[in-house]
């Protein structure tokens, strides 16, 4: 699904990710955990096509394609969808015209025909309340006067909507109380499947006893320095991240 | 001087203009004669001067070669062209009950004189330069009285067409006491030859009224367009309008409001959308001349490509206007390195116990909303045209009137997308 190969890669002239590698199979979830400042979001950017974020070297296949070769909005119609960690807000403009126009492009891209009103309608009313967020979402500006746990609920909202096969999660949990927690958490378990996969990049083990992972990595300093399976996580919750200094 | 520059209109609307309105345009012929060509050294044509006009004047030509089809909204469709007012389909039955339109050329003596007298009342626009081209090239006359307490839902729509290279027009609207009614006026891109419109309208609104009025300015981009909306509210009056300007060459508009009598509100809400090299000016003026009148001015802009929008709005509260409320806001989204917009908001207060609220901001576009929607794998170009008709869409809202405002967000939309895309205009 994903590999991601010796990745290197600065924001401003300064090196963020230094030779970051990981291999993503389909329907595999990888959590990935880290320090502040260790990369966790900027890998998010750059497999997203973030302006701004140059590439120095390595590769990154998505399917059988080269992703850092590819525009942004193409790599979304590939199905690689990032969850903002702080979705922006677009005034004015409907979250129900945002959606109709992501997903009739998407689709459009994928040589599928272009969903009527009324069925998009209906999913989009679905995907809502699948989230907890009242239909009502639909009408308001996209993200404008949204509560921080309405944003994460947001995103996700779009990425059922969606259906990418690539989901990359950047802090969904942050500022989320422990009910909205639960509802995004089970609302990503909804979604997983054989071919679809995930990156949740979290600070806390807390989302990951509600999204099970089949991996974790640890990202520090650009790079990850150890992967293990679920265990990891708990390890990095009692211990911390200094250990790791001597790792990196 | 700038009044050669009309020679050609002057003449051809002095002969097929009646009797009684000749004093009138010899008046505003001799004015023109006297008035230099604006530059930008005139204040108010800084930044949208005339002295391109006479070219243009040059260039025009009686050839049509084809007209865009009616838009019907639902309402009394009425074209106009310089030979004259032509009724919708279903003709003269669709004409609401209580509403006259009349042509000036069928007015007998008592109605002329009233028309006479009626004519260049209500505000002044701060130039006089647009009251005296349209006074003297006056082509079509159209006067639409609305009697005492009519109660008319569907609109009157009177659509423009430059059916030739020149148009000039002059409407008054008389609307009675406690009459509710509803006017489009409709400047459509006539032809591809170049046409040259001018366009004054009075609106004397009576005790009690209540007009909602639109202003639409879709025409070619190598058109010019000047003219004014001027009214007069009288005590408790309300007066609705609405601006909607897509370009042209020069697409000039003054409106002037002024509050006669106490008790009245105005909302003028404006959007406009040029692209290309083309140029939006708007200059308003709110008189409040007596107290307890308030009024609501929105005006929101985007430009593109090398487009120049020029907007400036003035409040002038009198010294006897206490407790008037005024609030005047612009704002304006440059979708290009080269876009330019002049704003000045004015406000000049002589009373001391008023609210009053203005302001102007000028922005790009967010890179950040436009590569959020990119990660949603919508194309830069959607993108801005989303954002774009996001910024000004909710000012839609103020019409009342449902079909159009379906009608006229969707060639918003349309016209965003050219916009954004820039490729139009040229």
């Amino acid at each position: 699904m994903l590999s991601i190969k010796e990745l290197r890669a600065s924001v401003e002239d300064k090196h963020i990710l230094q030779g970051l590698s990981l291999d993503i199979g389909p329907g595999e979830v990888h959590a990935i955990m880290g320090p502040n400042g260790a990369g966790k979001s900027t890998l998010g950017h750059v497999l997203a096509g973030r302006p701004g974020y140059d590439v120095l070297s390595g590769s990154v296949d998505f399917d059988g394609q080269d992703l850092m070769a590819m525009e942004t909005e193409a790599r979304a119609q590939a199905g690689l969808f990032l969850a903002f960690q702080y979705p922006v807000e677009i005034p004015g403009v409907s979250n129900m015209e945002f959606l109709k126009a992501s997903v009739d492009a998407v689709r459009e891209a994928n040589n599928l025909e272009a969903l009527d009103s009324v069925s998009f309608m209906k999913r989009a009313r679905e995907a809502c309340k699948a989230v907890n967020l009242n239909a009502d979402f639909l009408k308001r500006g996209v993200n404008e006067g949204f509560s921080g746990g309405e944003k994460k609920r947001n995103e996700l909202m779009q990425m059922m909507l969606l259906e990418p096969k690539l989901c990359i999660l950047d802090e969904t949990d942050s500022g989320l109380d422990i009910d909205a927690l639960q509802v995004v958490a089970a609302g990503v378990n909804a979604m997983r499947s054989a071919d679809r996969s995930f990156i949740v990049v979290t600070h806390y083990q807390r989302l990951l006893d509600y999204i099970e992972p089949d991996f974790v990595h640890v990202l520090a300093g650009g790079r990850i320095v150890r992967s293990g399976g679920k265990e990891l996580a708990l390890e990095l919750e009692s211990k911390g991240y200094a250990w790791l200094d001597g790792a990196a | 001087m700038i009044g050669p520059v009309f020679e050609p209109a002057i003449a051809a609307a002095r002969a097929g203009a009646p009797r009684w309105l000749r004093p009138k345009m010899d008046v505003a012929a001799l004015t023109l004669d006297a008035t230099p060509i604006p530059t930008r050294k005139s204040e108010h044509w800084k930044y949208a001067p005339l002295t391109g006009l006479a070219l243009s004047a040059n260039e025009a030509s009686d050839e049509v070669s084809g007209t865009e089809k009616l838009v019907s909204l639902g309402g009394c469709d009425i074209t106009v062209t310089r030979d004259g007012l032509q009724f919708g389909a279903s003709g003269l039955d669709r004409l609401p009950s209580g509403v006259e339109v009349r042509s000036f050329s069928e007015l007998d003596e008592l109605e002329a004189s009233r028309v006479l007298e009626l004519m260049g009342s209500a505000a002044k626009d701060r130039s006089g330069l647009i009251a005296a081209v349209s006074d003297a090239t006056l082509g079509v006359g159209v006067w639409v009285d609305i009697a005492d307490d009519a109660d008319v839902d569907a609109p009157l729509h009177l659509v423009w067409q430059a059916s030739s290279a020149w148009l000039s027009a002059r409407v008054l609207v008389t609307a009675g006491c406690n009459s509710r009614a509803n006017i489009i006026e409709h400047f459509a891109n006539g032809a591809p030859a170049v046409s040259q419109q001018h366009s004054v309208t009075e609106l004397f609104l009576a005790s009690g009224a209540a007009l909602d009025y639109c202003r639409i300015n879709r025409h070619g981009n190598a058109d010019t367009f000047l003219g004014g909306v001027f009214a007069k509210l009288h005590r408790n009056a309300t007066l609705n309008a609405f601006a909607y300007a897509a370009g042209a060459k020069l697409c000039r508009n003054e409106w002037g409001i002024l509050f006669d009598e106490e008790g009245a509100h105005a909302e003028l809400n404006g959007i406009y959308l040029p692209a290309g090299r083309e140029v939006v000016d708007f200059h308003t003026t709110l008189e409040h001349a007596v107290a307890h009148c308030t009024s609501e001015e929105t005006f929101r802009g985007i430009i593109g490509d090398r487009a120049n929008a020029v907007f400036n709005g003035r409040i002038h509260i009198h010294p006897h206007a206490q407790k008037t409320i005024a609030r005047l806001s612009n704002k304006n989204l440059l979708t290009s390195d080269q876009a330019q917009v002049n704003t000045k908001p004015e406000l000049e207060i002589y009373a001391n116990d008023v609210q009053c609220a203005h302001g102007a901001t000028v922005a790009q576009i967010n890179d950040e909303a436009i590569h959020y929607c990119r990660t949603r794998g919508i194309t830069q170009a959607v993108a801005s045209q989303l954002i774009g008709i996001g910024f000004v869409v909710s000012l839609f809202d103020r019409i009342t009137y449902e079909p159009l405002r379906t009608w006229l967000s969707e060639q918003a939309r349309r016209r965003c997308l050219t916009l954004v895309t820039g490729d139009a205009g040229e």
